[in-house]
Order: C-alpha cells, then sequence, then structure tokens
C-alpha cells in the first residue's frame, strides 16, 4: 500500500487555532474578571455612597438639633425673666438694666432686652439703642407671640445694623391680662455654633428660611439675609439628602435610598464642578431648614480614589491575563505546528518504507521468475556453442560472428541477473550479523576498491576521517555496499568535469550520539525536483544500462535498517553531499552488550531502537 | 578420472532439458525429473552421486525434498540451485545437509566445478 500524503494543515487554521485559543482564555478568564470587578465596584461604590450621604444627613441633624438646643436655651432664659420678675418690676428702667447684664453675664450676645405690654408699646428696655416707647401691634412677630406665646422672629438688620432675631414670650398677668418680654440676639452666636461643624475646602453649614432668605452668612456663596437659590420646595419631610445642580436648582433630585448608577460613575468619570451634595433638617419654630452642602466631587473624593485603584488594578490584571494568554496560546500553537510538522515528516518517511517494502516484495518476486528464464537462456547460449562447435562445414567467419552475438547475449545475461540480484539485495530484511565496527575502516576498504574507477574518470579521492571514532554496532558488509554506491554515485556525478574531486568525511556527533559520514562530490547537483524522488526504486538520472535506479533507495533501506539516518544537500552547479548518521552506543551500553552477547535478536532490537530514539 | 552420477531436479522442462543435455555431452551420466516427488522414487531405483536440486518448485518444495533425500540417502550431496541469491536460503539450504549452492542464471562451468567438489567430497566420506 502506498502511503496517502496526510493533507497539508495551512497557516490560516495555525492562526484560527491561535485565535481560538486566545478567545477560549479570554472568555474564560477576563470576562469573570472584568464582571466580578464592575459588579464588586458598582456594589461598593452603591454601599459607599449610600452611607457617606446617610452620614451627611445626620451632620444636618446634628447641626439642627445644636441649633434648637441654642434656641431652646435662649427662649428658657428669657421665659425664666419673665416668671420670676413682675411686669411692675421690670418697668424700671435699673431693674431691667440689671436684668439685662445678668442675662449677658450667663449669656452672651443679647444685644437688649425690653419689656412690651399687652398694647404693643415697649414701656421698658435694656441695650445699645432705646427704643422705648415703639408700638409692636402691627408686627408680625408680635401678633404671633400674644397668639402662641413664643415666637422666633426671622433674621433682620434693623436698628443696630447687624444681622439679628428676636426671640418675645408672652406673660400672663392678673392686672394687665399679659405682657411680652423680648430679647435680640445677634445671628453671629447662632453661626459661631454651626460654622464649627464645617468640613473640606467646599463643605458648608447654614440656616436657611423655609423662604429660602439666609439666616447664617454661608461660608462660600451668597450672604445672610439675601435670598438663596436652593430649590427648598424639594425639600422634603424633616430632613434629607439630594444631589444639588447649583447651575439649574429645579433639576436637583432627592435621594431615597442610593445614589443614582450614574451620579455614582460620575463620581470616577468626569463630574460637573457644579454638583453638591446637600443635606437639610427642617427646625420645628422658627420654620429654618438646617442645610450642610459640599461639592460632590470633594465629598466622594476618597471613594472616587479607591475606586480609581480598584478600576485600575482591575484593568490591569485583564491586561496582563490577555497578554500571558496570548503568549501562551502563540506558544501553544507554534508547538502544535512543530509537532504536526515533525508528524508530517514521520509520515513522509512511514509512507517511503511502506512504498520500499512493497517495492521489495515485488522485486522479489520479479526477480526470482525473471532468473529461471535467464537460466534458460543461458544454458542455450552453451548447446548453441557446442552444436556449432560440432558442425564441421560451418565457414569460420560465421562461426566467429556467432560466438561473437552467443557472447553478447551472455553479457546481456550477466546484466539481467546483475538487475536481479539488486532487486533482490533491495528487498533482503533478513537481520545481518552486527558486530563493532570501525567506520574509517570500512571507509578505506571501499575507496580502495573504487580507486581505479576514479583514477580512469580523473576524480580525484581524499578521505578526511576523524580518529578515534567509537565503534558502531553495525553490519560491516552493509556498510560497505552503502558507501560503494554512494561513492561511485559521487564518481558519476563529476562526469564530464576536468578536475572533479570526491570529498569524503567522517566525523563524530556528541549531540546526537552517533558517527556522520559525508561523500561530497563537484558535479552539477541535483535538481530541486529530482530531491524527492531521489530515493525512491528505479529513478535514475544515468543513461540506459549504466544504473538500476538502485543504489540509493538499497542504501536509504540499509541506513534506515541500521537505525541511522541518510540525507542530501545541493546546490546545483556546485555539487551535492550525501550525509550518513550512525548511532553508537555509549560504553555503558556497550558493556550491556557485550554481557549479554547470547541475547536474543529482538533484544538486540530493542536496545538499538531505545539508542537511536 | 570417474565421473559422478547426476540427478537434475528443476520442474523448468527447457532448463532441465538443456543441463541434462549439456551435462551428458560432458561425459556424466546424468538423469533429469521435474519434481521433487518423481526425484525421490529415482533414488530408490537408480544410484546417485550429486543431485542438483531447484529451490523453488511446485509441489514439494526443494527444501522439503532435500530434507527426505539425506534422510533416505545422507551419502548422496546435493547442490542447490536457487532463483533468489539471499544468505536466507542458502543457510536453509546447509541446515539440512547441502553441500553447496548456486545462483540462477548460473555459468555451467562454475557448476560443473561444484559438482566435481562435491563428488570428491562424497568419495572422501565413503573411502
Amino acid at each position: 500500500m502506498l502511503g496517502t500524503r496526510e493533507p497539508d494543515i495551512s497557516n490560516t487554521s495555525y492562526s484560527k487555532l491561535l485565535r481560538g485559543f486566545i478567545v477560549g482564555a479570554v472568555a474564560c478568564s477576563v470576562f469573570p474578571l472584568f464582571l466580578l470587578g464592575w459588579i464588586s465596584f458598582l456594589n461598593y461604590s452603591d454601599f459607599s455612597t449610600s452611607r457617606m450621604s446617610e452620614y451627611f444627613k445626620n451632620a444636618a441633624i446634628d447641626n439642627r438639633k445644636i441649633v434648637e438646643l441654642f434656641l431652646e436655651d435662649r427662649v428658657s432664659n428669657i421665659k425664666l425673666i419673665a416668671a420670676t420678675n413682675s411686669f411692675d418690676y421690670l418697668k424700671e428702667s435699673s431693674n431691667i438694666n440689671d436684668m439685662f447684664r445678668i442675662l449677658n453675664q450667663r449669656v452672651s450676645h443679647f444685644t437688649n432686652l425690653a419689656v412690651i405690654d399687652s398694647d404693643g408699646n415697649q414701656v421698658a428696655y435694656a441695650g445699645q439703642f432705646n427704643l422705648s416707647g415703639t408700638d409692636y401691634t402691627e408686627t408680625e412677630w408680635f401678633q404671633e407671640v400674644t397668639e402662641k406665646g413664643v415666637c422666633i422672629s426671622k433674621v433682620a438688620l434693623g436698628f443696630p445694623k447687624k444681622p439679628h432675631f428676636s426671640i418675645a414670650v408672652r406673660q400672663s398677668d392678673d392686672r394687665e391680662g399679659f405682657w411680652i418680654l423680648r430679647a435680640t440676639i445677634e445671628t453671629q452666636s447662632l453661626e459661631s455654633l454651626i460654622d464649627m461643624t464645617k468640613s473640606g475646602e467646599t463643605g458648608e453649614v447654614f440656616v436657611v428660611a423655609s423662604n429660602g432668605v439666609y439666616q447664617t452668612s454661608p461660608r462660600l456663596h451668597g450672604a445672610i439675609m439675601e435670598k438663596s437659590s436652593l430649590p427648598i420646595d424639594l425639600f422634603k419631610g424633616d430632613s434629607g439628602v439630594m444631589i444639588l445642580d447649583v447651575e439649574n436648582p429645579s433639576r436637583s433630585i432627592s435621594i431615597e435610598e442610593s445614589i443614582p448608577l450614574k451620579y455614582r460613575l460620575s463620581i470616577t468619570f468626569s463630574a460637573p464642578h457644579s454638583r453638591q451634595i446637600l443635606a437639610y433638617s427642617k427646625l420645628k419654630n422658627p420654620e429654618w431648614f438646617v442645610v450642610a452642602k459640599q461639592d460632590f466631587l470633594e465629598f466622594f473624593g476618597d471613594i472616587d480614589h479607591l475606586n480609581l485603584v480598584i478600576l485600575a488594578l482591575l484593568h490591569m490584571s485583564i491586561l496582563a491575563i490577555v497578554i500571558v494568554s496570548s503568549l501562551t496560546a502563540r506558544y501553544m500553537t507554534r508547538l502544535i505546528e512543530r509537532r504536526d510538522k515533525e508528524a508530517e515528516k514521520l509520515n513522509r518517511q512511514l509512507s517511503r518504507a511502506r512504498k520500499l517494502a512493497s517495492v521489495g516484495e515485488l522485486a522479489a518476486g520479479v526477480a526470482h521468475e525473471i532468473n529461471n528464464p535467464l537460466a534458460v537462456i543461458m544454458t542455450e547460449t552453451m548447446v548453441m556453442r557446442e552444436l556449432t562447435a560440432d558442425e564441421q562445414d560451418i565457414r569460420q567467419q560465421f562461426r566467429d560472428d556467432l560466438f561473437n552475438s552467443l557472447s553478447q547475449i551472455d553479457g546481456q545475461i550477466q546484466r539481467c541477473a546483475h538487475i536481479t540480484q539488486s532487486l533482490l539485495n533491495f528487498s533482503r530484511r533478513i537481520s545481518s550479523a552486527s558486530e563493532f565496527v570501525d567506520i574509517n575502516s570500512v571507509l578505506k576498504d571501499v575507496t580502495g576498491f573504487v580507486e581505479r574507477k576514479a583514477l580512469s574518470c580523473g576524480v580525484k579521492l581524499s578521505l578526511n576521517l576523524e580518529q578515534n571514532l567509537p565503534e558502531l554496532k553495525t553490519d560491516r558488509f552493509e556498510l560497505e555496499q552503502v558507501f560503494l554506491n554512494l561513492i561511485n554515485n559521487a564518481i558519476d556525478a563529476n562526469e564530464g568535469k576536468t578536475e572533479g574531486s570526491v570529498n569524503i568525511v567522517s566525523r563524530l556527533d556528541q549531540v546526537r550520539k552517533g558517527v556522520i559520514v559525508s561523500v561530497a562530490d563537484t558535479g552539477t547537483g541535483i535538481p530541486d525536483d529530482n530531491l524527492d524522488r531521489l530515493f525512491d526504486p528505479f529513478f535514475t538520472t544515468k543513461p540506459p544500462g549504466r544504473g538500476t535506479g538502485l543504489g540509493l533507495s538499497i542504501s536509504y533501506s540499509i541506513v534506515k535498517h541500521l537505525g541511522g539516518e541518510i540525507t542530501v544537500q545541493s546546490e546545483l552547479g556546485r555539487g551535492a553531499v550525501f550525509s550518513i548518521f550512525l548511532p553508537y552506543l555509549s560504553e555503558e551500553q556497550k558493556n550491556a552488550l557485550y554481557m549479554g552477547e547470547n541475547t536474543t535478536k529482538e533484544n538486540q532490537d530493542e536496545k538499538t531502537q531505545a539508542v537511536n530514539s | 578420472m570417474k565421473k559422478p552420477r547426476l540427478l537434475i531436479v528443476d520442474d523448468d522442462k527447457l532448463l532441465n532439458h538443456n543441463m541434462t543435455w549439456l551435462l551428458r555431452r560432458k561425459g556424466y551420466e546424468v538423469t533429469g525429473v521435474e519434481d521433487g516427488e518423481s526425484a525421490l522414487a529415482s533414488i530408490e531405483t537408480q544410484e546417485f552421486d550429486v543431485i542438483i536440486l531447484d529451490q523453488k518448485m511446485p509441489g514439494m518444495g526443494g527444501i522439503e525434498a532435500l530434507r527426505e533425500i539425506k534422510k533416505k540417502h545422507p551419502d548422496i550431496e546435493v547442490i542447490i540451485l536457487t532463483g533468489a541469491s539471499s544468505v536466507e536460503s542458502a543457510v536453509k539450504g546447509f541446515e539440512f545437509g547441502a553441500y553447496d549452492y548456486t545462483t540462477k542464471p548460473m555459468q555451467m562451468d562454475i557448476l560443473e566445478e561444484k559438482i566435481q567438489k562435491a563428488f570428491e567430497r562424497k568419495l572422501l566420506l565413503k573411502g
């Protein structure tokens, strides 16, 4: 059976394989990593921003409590004075001044203290600006305090030209019905309280009335008494957190539980500076809001930093995986490609060996069948000779011509016999007698055989033999045949050249553990087309009658049989070099062989194979 | 010198005939048969000194015939004629007691030489 060649695996299928490897590796590692990374990133940012905005809201609530406590304290002070002193007593200028002094000793920032009767007339006053006799009947706070008992007014500039607000309490009186004690407090005192809680570069805490007017001075933008642009109408419930769009406050959004994804992503990726986080908490009386706000990016800056580190690490590891997996994939693909090529080479060798084996069987049969008729022809020529010799009447000239022709026939029979003998040699697969052979001595012997031929062809034979080569366990007779073939071919290759030469070299191959013999000629070289068919049986470029086309294929099968390798290199016009590699046994294996000289042939074969592989 | 009595065993009629003819002309007493069975029959009825035995024959092959001949008449020398010159077949022949072998197409003078030598050996062993 002649071996069929495996279909060539083209380069495109390797790049397809490479792509498959890379896509597989990336899909199995990068994709889950990417997913995991982003999920944890989003979850973490959700969790952290929620916690931070909750904290921010609590800061607003805390500030509100401070303000409430402050106000309650002031109210109770005033209430205490009103309850413990009679209207008549306080009407006295010296008494109210005493009270004002005591009050300011205990709690600062009161700018004045006034007693107002139920008709709205100020009857007594202590403080910087005496506004005795002023009628307050129409004022908002008078109506409120009359109605509710306590009134904390909105901030006003008033006469002191300093922002202030007033606390008024109503005190019942049997005689008068009721009277009112009213104190004015500088807003500054409130500001100094909440100002302490400011944070960061852009953080500020302030109080704003329900109509949007600042009740304390914001640290950064706006001023007390001015109307703010805060979207107070969006403030829902007692407290809350919102994302404030400074440029367009109506587009601000309240945060119910967690900050929407869009805003969370914007922390890491380019948030506009006009965005702020805002927390508010509502006072019950008066209707004020304590507001804390800070630049969105500054507030979440730490998260942003951490997120960037996480994302950078994530993408760096993805990049590393991609690089490593593509390098690995490339390496694997190359490995597979190399293995494929090796397999293909082995396949080719196997198919050649099969071809040779089948040709060998055929050759043996053919040789056998041809030898019989050849024997008949040979005996026939002898019979003819004998018969002619008996005949007396034949002319001498005819006898000579006939004998001449018979000799020609004999010559051709010998030629045929030579061909069939070659065929048989080729097909012979018997185990040859293995002995330790000195390659150099074989080469010298063979060169001796062909010296005469070389001389007559005008070809110079040169031997370059490396001394002290290890002896090879092989078949001397078969090696002689191979070398004879190669040297004969080399001499023939120089035909037509005036100064041809054949260089025979032997040397040690330490790496592959063997001996290399090369035979180089200075002939015309071998065309590429012929290189592939060189070792095929019956392939010859010699003229008919000169070569059987079996020499090289016999040499090939012998070298293979001996566990070696035969290769050829050729350069057109410069000649060809045939190299034979023959493996040798290590000292250890040699000893083992000597000791078990009577081991079976199979065992020896195994050993030889083990050395070859 | 006394010429040996020969038995030629070869299935190729022409070759058998030619060899017989040529050797008779040389003065040998020659009998030709075409298979192993006839050869075994012949040696029971006639006396031979040397047998020229083709290795490859239909029916009983050369090596088998050799075994039988040597079993019954170990004194008769046998020269194997082989179409395939291989150490293998030769060794097999020697194993079963063949004196020598020659390959086809054989040179008649070389064959004659081998016949002479075989005959001499036979005489020597007998003597």
